[in-house]
């Protein structure tokens, strides 16, 4: 299997993942809980999400420093109860550029798939194809991605250096 | 090094929204076990040129993926093939297409970064009573699929609460 | 061989790449892309672009170093390096702010979040 060649593959930080598994009222379950988070500042780096009639599946991930808050939110929000599950610690591996190859998706599902790692999440971007999984699993990842996946010589899968945080939003400037 | 930022903004800037049409969203569910072997197959469609528009995946309770392909239809067929190879070998295997879809996707500046953006999308459209078929939001990218004749009423709708280029 | 110029764009957002890139192709640029300043030193010394979009917060090395060296370099000061700066006005606190984008050797900047329509203005300006 020949290698596809890649520009890189970025690492996130601890993440913890929320599931909302096919839950009824999808309109109002998913602006509502959008809207919970945006109102304690909450953001939401990875969301993926899938309709089934009035069904909603959602996965969704966010900062670790947040799980306690988070879930305070949610175990008190009654319209959400029973259908939310939560991972303590995930993180995202984004390869990139996928050019829309149908082959880094199946290389990147080949891989992880034979080595047994679990993929919690998935959603592709403009130029990045990302893939949830446990955090403390992130390094072997990206290591069984390169078996397929070939990066320019000498370039590592990295994890940002900076981060931008959103202190608020100013309407009306 | 963390950098803080406030957005002093009317309404929340994007590079401009892509529209697209005559796509098929193919929906299918793989367990663990399937996931090397359609990983596989996927790829050897790859010599077929087959491209995507979005990928979409969701836990299903740590037993595999639901998932989404968003693709041309005329690629249909071909997936529809290759993904039932896989999944009909276990029992409850399903693939669900729907055919003529449309997707809006968007990027604006530090959109990872930032909360609130998720919000104003799903409220807009949960407002303007617009079906969404599937939505993704990871990098810094805003993916939103849609029932082709509600595309450019979708569009509307997301240009009235998010800035476009030129607006 | 194109009679196209090429136009490297640099910065760590796969995404914002992208971006750039497709409204570049649009105004008829050939483009490369890089996602740190290592790469864009690899592009720079294997592409020899007209120009180059730089971003200035990247891993392994900063989009300042990067435009320091091509200015340096008598076989590449002559590329233009157009910075883009830490989120202009809207930043409160970063490291990078006393530059500014002024005070280095680059041709020109635009703070992010950038304007596109601006920027290949800017691009045509130097690039044609």
């Amino acid at each position: 299997m020949k290698k596809i060649r890649i520009e890189g593959i970025k690492l996130s930080e601890e993440l913890f993942q929320l599931n909302i598994l096919r839950h009824f009222h999808s309109k109002d379950t998913l602006r509502h809980f959008c809207r919970i988070l945006a109102s304690n500042k909450i953001n939401i780096p990875f969301l993926s999400t899938a309709y089934f009639g009035e069904e909603v599946q959602l996965v969704c991930c966010m900062s670790a420093e947040q799980k306690a808050k988070v879930q305070d939110l949610i175990n008190a929000e009654a319209s959400l109860g029973g259908c939310v599950e939560f991972i303590p610690s995930t993180g995202l591996l984004s390869v990139y550029p996928h050019k829309s190859d149908v082959r880094v998706l199946g290389l990147s599902l080949f891989a992880l798939g034979r080595a047994r790692i679990p993929i919690h999440g998935l959603a592709s971007s403009l130029s990045a194809l990302t893939l949830v999984t446990d955090y403390g699993r992130l390094d072997e990842a990206a290591e069984v991605l390169q078996e397929y996946l070939e990066l320019p010589p000498g370039q590592r899968p990295f994890r940002p250096q900076f981060r931008i945080t959103q202190s608020e939003i100013v309407k009306g400037r | 090094m963390e950098t803080i930022a406030v957005y002093w903004e009317p309404r929340i800037k994007t590079y401009g929204f892509t529209k697209v049409r005559g796509l098929s969203l193919i929906k299918f569910g793989l367990s663990s076990a399937q996931m090397s072997e359609a990983g596989l197959e996927l790829w050897r469609l790859g010599d077929a040129g087959v491209e995507f528009y979005l990928i979409l995946g969701q836990d299903l309770g740590g037993q595999g993926l639901s998932m989404q392909m968003l693709i041309r239809d005329q690629w249909e067929q071909k997936i529809v093939e290759c993904v039932e190879q896989v999944i009909s070998r276990e029992p409850g295997g399903v693939i669900n297409v729907i055919p003529s879809v449309g997707l809006i996707h968007f990027y604006g500046p530090h959109f990872g970064d930032r909360y609130g953006i998720a919000d104003t999308v799903f409220d807009a459209l949960a407002k303007g009573d617009v079906p969404l078929l599937a939505a993704g939001c990871s990098a810094s990218s805003i993916y939103l699929v849609f029932p082709e004749e509600r595309l450019s009423e979708s569009e509307k709708i997301l240009s009235e609460v998010f800035e476009l280029p030129g607006s | 061989m194109s009679d196209k110029q090429l136009i490297l764009v640099v910065d760590d957002d796969p995404d914002l790449v992208e971006a750039v890139c497709m409204k570049l192709e649009s105004e008829d640029y050939r483009v490369a892309k890089a996602y740190d300043g290592v790469q864009a030193w690899e592009k720079i010394k294997e592409e020899k672009p007209k120009l180059v979009i730089l971003d200035v917060m990247m891993p392994n090395k900063n989009g300042y170093q990067v435009c320091d060296e091509i200015k340096q370099s008598p076989e590449y000061k002559d590329i233009t390096v157009i910075l883009l700066t830490a989120v202009g006005e809207a930043v409160t606190t970063t490291r990078y702010m006393h530059r500014d984008g002024i005070t280095t050797l680059a041709d020109d900047f635009i703070p992010k979040p950038i304007d596109l329509d601006k920027l290949m203005e800017i691009v045509k300006g130097y690039a044609g």
